[in-house]
């Protein structure tokens, strides 16, 4: 015999047409005695019913604008002395700074639309990804960061490993942001699967956004980076690691990308502890 | 347009920076999208710029798409992150103490502009349905209307919402019955809801 929490799932399986016969005589069956999971059906049918009710219709020009917004992009990217258009329309205007970037690597030649950027300027040789830090500083989305320009970018750069060192432990993130903490876990869907259990490479996210937020790099502390890989990391990757080698077994590579365009990060983290060691300048 | 073309040679032409192949799987999955956006939300404003989002992360990440999944489950999995992230970023900057919305009024101002020519009364009490849910929906955790959304308003089976969020078929069958045990609850709160639509037992 069915419970009532039962039958609230084989009502909802109902609903979307998912229920056997055999389970729906069983349900039949139950209904017919239980007047509080009879009223719950009507309701949940009657919600049901008024869903399609909720449809949106799509607003008028949407799909100009969103036109409008690619060609714009695509134009910046052969013109970088071309600044995004709109104030508000903060990832066009980083679009024109990864044209810069791409301009300083002479990789221009080789964009083909679509193609991840970060390679592009992960290829490339330090100077220019200095560069990128540096653009960032003053473009629009950051207006409380003035024109310091280039010096303090590369100052930024240089002061990340004492960042690292400062990153706090992942016992709950930075003090200011404890409130947030619970919606991290929500970002996992973007997990790669892998043999890391979903609690850690929550965690791990968890830590290595706390780190971001307070290290000093604007361009990737805003909170939109999300987890695209977690993985033993390599030797290669660890001699080119900034990050203190006091970890006895071999750190993970975090691998995290902005939501928005492909530019992303790699982070090194304690096994064990799930910590923040450093980072993979081109991970 | 390529109104003619499946939604595979469509992906291989926008590939190759076909930006009228692009805006024809645009116009095929606005609808799907801006619902998605907007309910996730609980803002048209919002919704429609998240949505723009969303087409703009799936133009830029093309080359990255390889077909293992159908081109507009893809799109929705980018959409589902933008609004997520979206979201993440809302909570941080509002307080959650707050509970009144924005929305109230804005599916107020809905109310009134309904499309009232044939059947005014029945359009008002529509209008008063929507809204009704619109505000249930909003109480409901992230988790709850994401699936309610994916279930009820995209259609989705329950296995690409597993596979979307990454939970198992199971947990999605679960997950959407307490989903909508809650937005029940909630509307039976409000009082709103259920005065106008009686059960059908």
């Amino acid at each position: 015999m069915l419970d009532c929490e039962e039958v609230l799932v084989f009502l909802s399986l109902r609903l979307d047409g998912a229920l056997g016969e055999d389970e729906q005589r069983e349900l039949a069956c139950h209904l017919a005695s239980c007047e509080a999971c009879r009223a719950l059906s009507g309701e949940l049918q009657a919600l049901h019913d008024a869903m399609p009710l909720m449809e949106e219709e799509v607003p008028e020009g949407f799909r100009r604008e969103v036109m409008d917004r690619i060609r714009e992009e695509r134009g910046a990217a052969q013109r970088p002395e071309r600044r995004a258009r709109r104030g508000v329309w903060r990832w066009g205007a980083m679009a024109a700074i990864f044209a810069v970037v791409l301009l300083g690597s002479s990789a221009l030649t080789r964009l083909t639309a679509g193609e991840s950027m970060v390679r592009r300027a992960s290829s490339a040789s330090e100077e220019p990804r200095v560069a990128m830090y540096a653009e960032t500083e003053n473009q629009p989305a950051a207006p409380e960061e003035d024109g310091t320009g280039g010096a303090m970018g590369r100052a930024i750069t240089e002061e990340r490993i004492g960042a690292v060192q400062a990153a706090p432990s992942g016992d709950g993130g930075s003090p200011t942001e404890t409130d947030e903490d619970a919606a991290v876990p929500e970002a996992t869907f973007y997990a790669a699967d892998g043999e890391i259990p979903q609690e850690r490479k929550e965690q791990l996210l968890e830590n290595c956004i706390a780190y971001l937020q307070t290290s000093d790099l604007e361009i990737q502390g805003q909170g939109e980076m999300v987890l695209v890989d977690v993985r033993p990391a390599e030797q290669e990757e660890l001699e080119e690691a900034v990050w203190e080698e006091e970890s006895l077994s071999t750190p993970y590579l975090v691998r995290l990308e902005r939501a928005f365009g492909r530019e992303g990060i790699g982070i090194l983290c304690d096994r064990d502890t799930l910590n923040v060691l450093g980072y993979v300048p081109d991970a | 347009m390529r109104a003619g073309l499946s939604e595979r040679e469509l992906v291989l032409r926008a590939k190759q920076g076909d930006e009228r192949a692009f805006e024809q799987l645009v116009a095929e999955n606005e609808t799907r999208i801006y619902t998605l956006c907007r309910r996730l939300t609980g803002s048209a404003e919002d919704g429609a710029e998240l949505a723009q989002e969303a087409f703009l992360n799936a133009w830029r990440g093309l080359a990255k798409f390889q077909g293992e999944s159908s081109f507009s489950t893809w799109l929705y999995r980018l959409a589902s992150n933008v609004c997520i992230d979206f979201l993440r970023k809302e909570k941080r900057r509002r307080s959650l103490s707050m509970t009144v919305s924005l929305d109230d009024e804005e599916e107020g101002r809905e109310a009134e502009l309904p499309d009232a020519r044939y059947e005014p009364e029945r359009e008002l009490e529509r209008a008063e349905t929507r809204r009704a849910i619109a505000r249930g929906l909003e109480r409901l955790s992230l988790e709850h209307r994401q699936v309610l959304v994916m279930r009820e308003l995209s259609g989705l089976s329950y296995a690409e919402i597993g596979r979307i969020l990454n939970l198992e078929e199971g947990t999605v069958k679960s997950r959407i019955a307490r989903a909508r045990a809650a937005l029940r609850k909630v509307l039976l709160e409000e009082g709103n809801f259920f005065r106008q639509a009686p059960s059908k037992g």
